[in-house]
């Protein structure tokens, strides 16, 4: 009990020390730097922030492309993203089979990739969750396999991989809401959808990988990007004609980059 | 009150374990004590004084958190958080080498992070992870 009173004086006397400290510091109410870089959301933020906007049948939304033997590490880290984005669709509609699908697909890219030995103890994880149906716990499994393994590869010089690898759960996030809103929408809601700095993020990226943009598929990756930047440009409301533009656009790509 | 729990909790994560990295023990907090998923992280190098800029997207209708750290106790990391027009919104200018914000929106809204060495001499590696949920 004693212990517990001086640790608690103690916590307390950091607190009111460190908030004195904090009543020095000057913070300025203002600050008009650009910042240099954009931090790119999950697929699955994006997806969630359609959960929360109405009741969705995502069964009708999205097509489990089981495919996993691709050549070359640029269509693999592409794909990677994508069955990503499509695991996270599983998950909030509690589909066993195809979630199982999509982790496998997800494992079998990664060991093409060569980076699987990271992924490895989440795959584990996320298959006994899923044998008790823990959906909330898989989430959190599958955002934070997905995540550590952008950061590891950020930091092993693998920053094509991470690129590639947003890019394609971006195309398959926005491909999905697109589907969503073609059919059912609503001008209030749209606004998801309105990803204008990202898009404006990935091209400045790409522009600066000359090589990478070479490569036959990152080149028509990158023009459905520019396609989206003319979509944004021309329709900042975003009609539902132009959703109707983003979906067949992001279907195409979906299609080129899943297409073994 | 609440604040002293977290500075409490948030304080042993500091605490240096063989098995485990920072970021594990953020990022397995942040998950077991609020069902926060990672969204995205960025690190960046940082000399005393000095502030590593962000942008990033905020989805309408997502609860999120924003942790600042770094694994270099003496750094005493701040963190502002500032709206697309420059103008500071919310901001955790306590002691000590992590930070944490709370941020909602009900529009999508693109906003500044800042990360802040305040006091350290030196080159800090500072991370930001955004969780949302």
């Amino acid at each position: 009990m004693k212990r517990f009173k001086i640790l608690s004086l103690l916590c307390i006397s950091i607190f009111i020390f460190g908030n004195m400290a904090n009543a020095q510091k000057k913070v300025p109410k203002t600050d008009n730097t650009e910042p240099k870089s954009v931090l790119v959301p999950s697929s699955n933020e994006i997806l969630l922030a359609l959960k929360k906007a109405g009741k969705i049948k995502w069964g009708s939304l999205v097509t489990y492309n089981k495919t996993s033997n691709y050549k070359g590490r640029k269509k693999q880290a592409l794909n990677l993203g994508v069955r990503v984005a499509d695991a996270f669709v599983a998950i909030f509609d509690h589909d066993d089979s195809n979630f199982g699908y999509m982790n496998n697909t997800i494992f079998s890219i990664s060991e093409s990739l060569g980076i699987s030995g990271t992924i490895k103890p989440y795959h584990e994880k996320i298959k006994k969750l899923k044998a008790k149906n823990d959906w909330l716990d898989i989430t959190l499994e599958l955002d934070e396999m997905n995540i550590t393994l952008q950061r590891e590869m950020e930091v092993k010089g693998n920053s094509d991989i991470v690129l590639l690898s947003s890019i394609g759960g971006f195309f398959e996030g926005i491909n999905i809401v697109s589907r969503y809103f073609s059919t059912n929408y609503n001008a209030k809601k749209v606004g998801i959808l309105k990803q204008v700095h990202l898009v404006d993020h990935f091209v400045k990226q790409l522009d600066k990988k000359a090589k990478l943009k070479k490569d036959p598929t990152v080149k028509k990756v990158y023009n459905g990007l520019i396609a989206l930047q003319k979509i944004y440009k021309g329709d900042k409301k975003l009609s539902q004609k132009s959703v109707k533009k983003i979906n067949a656009k992001t279907k195409e790509i979906i299609n080129l980059i899943t297409k073994s | 009150m609440k604040k002293i729990l977290i500075t409490i909790i948030f304080v042993s994560l500091f605490v240096p374990m063989k098995s485990q990295s920072v970021y594990s023990k953020v990022v397995r907090y942040m998950r077991n004590n609020g069902g926060y998923s990672l969204s995205t992280a960025k690190y960046g190098y940082i000399n005393k004084g000095e502030k590593f800029y962000n942008y990033k997207t905020f989805s309408a209708g997502l609860e999120y958190a924003i942790v600042a750290y770094s694994e270099n106790q003496n750094v005493d990391v701040d963190l502002y958080l500032y709206d697309y027009d420059g103008y500071l919104k919310l901001k955790d200018t306590g002691s000590g080498e992590w930070a944490l914000l709370n941020f909602s929106t009900w529009e999508q809204m693109r906003m500044k992070i800042v990360v802040k060495n305040y006091s350290y001499y030196g080159n800090a590696k500072c991370e930001v992870l955004i969780f949302y949920r």
